[in-house]
């Protein structure tokens, strides 16, 4: 297993190598130009031009891409903003504490609630307890994250007074984003676990089980349940993955300075170190996450398993050989 | 309620008045600067945004000034601003957030009130030939932590605001040099133009060599200006609070103003990036004051309106236009055919624009730029400027070449833009023109605005802190725009226009009549002409009683009176 | 020569018995009552937003400014936006746009996606570790920020935001389908289809896929529908699809700064998102219990 750790961790290298190959040419082809934008609009071509020999922007796409590559990977420097004096790393530090926080809650959330509204509905599949399940997860996926933001602030804010409308400080602050941002969230929970968990209850083993006379409490959860987390991990993964970057909304209906409206305006000012430097940040962030996901596949699967130890051999292979 | 009313209406035609007198110093300043406002602004929020760069300052005047001695100070204001400043370090590049702050945080040599330059570090100065200007600053200055500042930090400013490249308008200085303690000379590259020198001087924040260096961070986070304030605290993305010294170094009240006026103890900005946030940050009572409410809310604060109470509206008109400007490139429809130009002029109902957009509170222009400049002749509102009559529109349709294919309409698709697009759009459908929408964001629209291939018809935002020929600069002065695009901003190539622009320009010749001479000319070949100009919507709590405005419209907290 | 014809033989009896399995698929499904009306919505949508220009009442892109912000009546029976155009037209119309939008970024995405996760799941090793590093690559991208650059980088547009949106949403499923497969690549089934020389292409399509597919139909109902509200959040950022476009997203996110003045701007789009979600659900679920092989009777 820990062969297995130390291989995915080594694999990271080039995945984020990649990271930055992709966002870096994502960038590259990107219209407009962080000179231009510095120097404002009036600003005549030839100190544009200046501006941008300054900057570095007029050298060729490869030896742009060497350049950040090495300053990125052999002297760990994301570099520093355009147009913040400030390295991007510590703008990213900064930031990462309220879009944790926000993530983390969000997911606690999501699996708290989620999961447990999912088995029940799939334990009284198409009874009343089902369909309310259904019917919130319907809601949750059908709401926009903003409007629902904008409601909770009009109602718990504005018409309560309760909690602040917007801002950072106390956890007070989060508490409005954070239900804004995890309804979505739970539902689809809600939604995954149910259906993997229909799935396993149907299978063979399940009737088998069943035909053994065990309790249906037992089938459930020594034997459903942990058949049916592998799609349900895997949505929590992704969705962690989804909130660390993708709470851009939510960070702006509640001005909260987080990590996705960083990347986002510089995205809209062609900030490149900032952009850059927050995907491939937030890209070993994700890639940390996913590790972990795998191996708790293992660790709720022994086949994966036995797979990741390498023991198995590839049946595929031997048959696509024969 | 009334009386606080009153102040702002006193507030706006001040302000009017500032802009009126403002001529002389302001100049050039339109230049540079409007042109960083044209295309609205860097972030594009907010249509409140003024001028994208540079300095300019200027308050609500001088009745600000004497009514900020009277006294209305306050301890604390909470001020709602739309953006975060990023970097308040005193030569970066400019943003929404920054323009915000930046004059509460530093001063410059001088200030514009009523469109007189009056000295701020600055004592005096001279022209000693075309080409050079001295100055000479006081010499009791000290920065907000007490270092002093004498002409050497003059000079290690404006090197480095001129080093970071991020000022078109400093290029046409040659050197600085520190000729004492207390003196400083200018030497140009060339001879300078009406009022270039005193936007020169309103480009560069002023810090002492000893305080920027001091700084970890070249003051990104810390800065330290000359003004009255310094930063207490600043959560990036969040707030700043700034607090004002006690160690003011202008000891003489006489000599304080506008922009140095500092009327409160303590200034909070509190960052709010969605609009209706803040509405309910003043509804709360969460913020004092702020320019960024909703058009649709305002009138909700306003007499009568549902959190009237204890809160009041200013309006003011934003220097701003909403332009449409046609693609005059040799390939375009519109190159040789002045009734397509006209067709469409007519179809446009600016009055339906300003309600569609505005919810009313912006006013249909008479100009390509208009009437809050000085220089902008009250005349020509009573003149036919397009006024919107389908009938004329259709008649000049008929005479026109147009064979029904989509023209392709390009804006930024920030701010309000794209409403006043799709606005023009449904008008000219009425009358039988199909038009296609193209929205670029700020960066790409940037660029693509010279791209005669990319677009018939242009909606643009321009505006210029100072004149009306600045303004008209911004499109129309083929020598800025010749190197990319041949001709005029939109590919005009007309040597009267020309002519008649320079003219417009010079220092010679500028004055009414070649300003009206410029105004007739365009109207005549409407090659491009304005609709509409927004508001800026000013809601604060009855703690302030008279509201203060830089020239770009943004707030001077500090310049502000507030009741006792 | 005789393999040829043992080839096409092979190929009649397989299109028989997909044909039967269909059927039996559909037959099935019939049977469902929430499922088909899932499937007459969808359908009826469908049809709305084909026919819209018959049914509109206003042109989409009508500007009346006499009835900005009116409420719903009889005139506009959604009301009417900040413009005043009826909103019940643009709604209809816009289905068109959201619908295909959502369809074409979801299918594009779960399409690529499924063929790449199920040749990774089933052959694994090698295959497996490197196509799962390029997947991590764009996975580890977050979904927001990346169809926010691609759309910053192709600017805004119809097909341009559906690019962006489907990229996004391909590791997902390859994910979720590799995570399936590997579930069930050791089962004893396949074992048997294998010892009876069963080609690798065939036991993909027709053991494999069949017995892992139904969480790429929950997450493909449930993804239109996230599409769609993704292009809502794009337009919030100023990105997505061009005005005057009725597309729901971006008629939601216009409609923000007024929704508590007027809440109809907002509600009734919102409303639209919400039944083409919860139809979509309701057929998802009825697929999914109808192409369960394991409910083979």
């Amino acid at each position: 297993m820990w062969k297995y750790v130390i291989k995915r961790l080594l694999w990271m290298i080039p995945v984020l190598l990649g990271i930055a190959i992709v966002i870096f040419t994502i960038m590259y082809f990107c219209p407009g130009d962080p000179a231009a934008a510095i120097l404002g609009n009036s600003a005549t071509p030839a100190a544009i031009e200046a501006k941008r020999v300054e900057m570095g922007l007029d050298r060729p796409y490869i030896v742009r891409l060497l350049d950040y590559l090495k300053q990125v990977f052999l002297h760990f420097d994301l570099g520093a903003s355009y147009f913040q004096n400030q390295s991007v790393m510590s703008g990213i530090l900064y930031r990462l504490p309220y879009t944790i926080t926000i993530a983390v809650i969000c997911m606690l959330l999501q699996i708290l609630i989620g999961t447990p509204l999912g088995i029940t509905a799939a334990v009284h599949q198409n009874g009343f307890a089902d369909r309310i399940c259904m019917v919130i997860a319907l809601a949750g996926v059908s709401i926009p994250g903003f409007w629902l933001a904008m409601m909770l602030v009009l109602f718990f804010a504005v018409r309560l007074g309760w909690l602040p409308p917007y801002g950072v400080g106390g956890i007070q602050y989060f508490i409005l984003p954070c239900i804004a941002n995890a309804f979505a969230g739970i539902a689809s929970q809600a939604r995954q676990t149910r259906s993997s968990m229909l799935e396993v209850i149907r299978s063979d083993y399940i009737v088998t089980a069943r035909a053994k006379g065990l309790s249906e409490r037992e089938i459930l959860y020594k034997h459903a349940l942990p058949n049916a987390l592998i799609p349900i991990i895997t949505v929590v993964g992704n969705g962690m993955g989804m909130m660390l970057g993708g709470t851009v909304v939510i960070e702006s209906v509640f001005s909260i300075p987080g990590i996705g409206m960083y990347t986002t305006s510089a995205i809209n000012n062609r900030d490149y170190p900032v952009v850059m430097g927050g995907v491939l940040f937030l890209g070993a962030l994700f890639s940390l996450i996913m590790l972990l996901v795998d191996v708790i596949y293992a660790y709720v699967d022994p086949r994966i398993k036995a797979q990741y130890e390498g023991q198995q051999k590839s049946w595929g292979r031997r048959k696509a050989n024969g | 309620m009334k009386k606080r009313t009153l102040a702002i209406v006193l507030a706006v035609s001040m302000m009017a008045s500032v802009l009126f007198t403002g001529c002389g110093a302001e100049a050039e300043t339109g230049a540079g600067q409007a042109g960083t406002d044209e295309m609205q602004s860097e972030q594009g929020e907010a249509q409140s945004i003024q001028s994208g760069e540079a300095e300019g300052e200027g308050t609500l005047g001088e009745a600000d000034t004497e009514t900020a001695a009277a006294g209305g100070k306050a301890d604390s204001v909470t001020v709602g601003i739309m953006a975060d400043p990023e970097n308040m370090g005193p030569w970066s590049g400019m943003s929404m957030g920054r323009i915000a702050v930046l004059f509460t945080t530093y001063e410059y040599m001088i200030t514009r009130e009523n469109g007189v330059a009056y000295g701020v570090l600055a004592k005096n100065w001279e022209q000693s030939d075309p080409q050079t200007y001295k100055v000479e600053i006081y010499d009791y200055i000290h920065d907000a932590k007490g270092n002093p500042l004498t002409a050497n930090d003059i000079v290690f400013s404006f090197e480095s605001a001129i080093a970071t490249k991020n000022y078109g308008k400093l290029s046409v200085i040659d050197s600085v040099t520190a000729v004492d303690d207390y003196n400083v000379e200018f030497k140009f590259n060339k001879a300078l133009e009406i009022g270039e020198f005193e936007n020169v001087m309103l480009e560069c924040a002023i810090v002492t060599q000893a305080a920027y260096e001091a700084s970890p961070d070249q003051m990104a986070t810390t800065p330290v200006g000359t003004s009255a304030y310094l930063v207490e605290s600043y959560v990036p993305g969040s707030e700043i609070i700034m607090k004002d010294t006690g160690n003011y170094w202008q000891t003489d009240e006489s000599l304080v103003h506008g922009t140095s006026v500092h009327n409160v103890g303590e200034i909070k900005f509190s960052v709010i990036t969605e609009a209706s946030q803040h509405t309910v940050a003043l509804q709360t009572g969460a913020v004092d004051i702020s320019n960024g409410v909703p058009d649709t809310d305002i009138s909700k604060f306003g007499e009568g309106g549902e959190f009237s109470e204890g809160n009041a509206v200013g309006i003011v008109l934003d220097n701003l236009t909403y332009d449409v400007e046609y693609n005059m490139s040799d390939s375009s429809v519109f190159k040789d055919d002045e009734n397509l130009r006209l067709a469409l002029a007519y179809a446009i109902g600016k009055e339906g624009v300003n309600v569609g957009a505005f919810n009313g509170n912006g006013k249909a222009v008479k100009d390509f730029a208009n009437a809050t400049y000085p220089d902008y002749n009250p005349e020509w509102d009573n003149e036919d400027y397009y006024d919107y009559d389908v009938d004329k529109a259709k008649e000049y349709l008929e005479q026109s070449n147009y064979d029904g294919s989509t023209l392709r309409l390009e804006y930024i698709n920030s701010g309000m833009s794209e409403m006043i697009a799709q606005l023009l759009q449904a008008y000219w459908g009425q009358i039988g023109v199909t038009v296609e929408l193209i929205g670029y964001d700020q960066m790409m629209g940037q660029q693509e605005q010279y791209n005669k291939e990319g677009f018939d018809i242009l909606v643009k935002t321009t505006g210029s802190t100072d004149y009306i020929v600045n303004q008209w600069k911004l499109c129309w002065d083929a020598r800025d725009y010749r190197e990319i695009t041949g001709g005029t901003a939109n590919f005009v190539v007309d040597e009267k226009l020309d002519e008649l622009m320079q003219a417009a320009l010079s220092t010679e010749t500028y004055g009414a009549e070649s300003i009206e001479a410029f105004h007739d000319y365009l109207v005549e070949k409407c090659y491009g002409y304005g609709v509409v100009q927004g508001p800026v919507n000013i809601v604060h709590s009855d703690k302030i009683v008279n509201v203060a405005l830089d020239i770009r419209k943004q707030i001077l907290p500090g310049a502000c009176s507030y009741a006792q | 020569m005789v393999n040829g014809m043992a080839v096409a033989k092979d190929a009649t009896i397989e299109r028989k018995k997909k044909e039967s399995q269909f059927s039996l698929v559909m037959k099935r499904l019939a049977k469902n009552r929430l499922a088909m009306a899932g499937l007459c919505i969808t359908l009826l949508l469908f049809l709305l937003a084909l026919l819209s220009p018959l049914i509109m009442p206003y042109a989409y892109d009508e500007l009346n400014m006499a009835d900005r912000f009116a409420v719903p009546s009889l005139k506009h029976l959604c009301g009417a936006d900040e413009m005043g155009r009826d909103i019940f037209s643009r709604l209809l119309y816009g289905a068109r746009w959201s619908l295909a939008l959502g369809f074409l970024a979801t299918i594009i995405s779960t399409v690529i996606g499924m063929v790449i996760g199920s040749v990774v799941g089933y052959f694994g090793g090698t295959v497996d570790t490197v196509v799962m590093r390029f997947i991590d690559i764009l996975q580890a991208i977050p979904g927001i920020l990346l169809a926010i650059a691609i759309s910053a980088c192709l600017g805004s547009g119809f097909m341009n935001t559906i690019i962006a949106l489907s990229i996004g949403g391909i590791p997902m499923t390859v994910r979720l389908l590799r995570g399936s497969i590997m579930g069930v690549r050791k089962m004893e089934y396949l074992e048997a289809a294998q010892t009876i020389n069963c080609s690798v292409p065939r036991l993909i399509v027709r053991h494999i896929l069949p017995n892992s597919i139904s969480p790429i139909i929950v997450s493909v109902t449930m993804g239109i529908g996230n599409t769609i509200l993704m292009a809502a959040s794009l337009s919030y950022i100023g990105l997505g699809v061009q005005p005057p476009t009725p597309e729901w997203g971006a008629m939601l996110s216009a409609g923000r700064t007024y929704m508590r003045d007027y809440p109809h701007m907002v509600l009734f789009p919102g409303i639209a998102i919400a039944l083409v979600v919860l139809s979509l659900n309701m057929l998802g679920d009825g697929l999914r219990d109808a192409m369960d092989p394991k409910l083979k009777k």
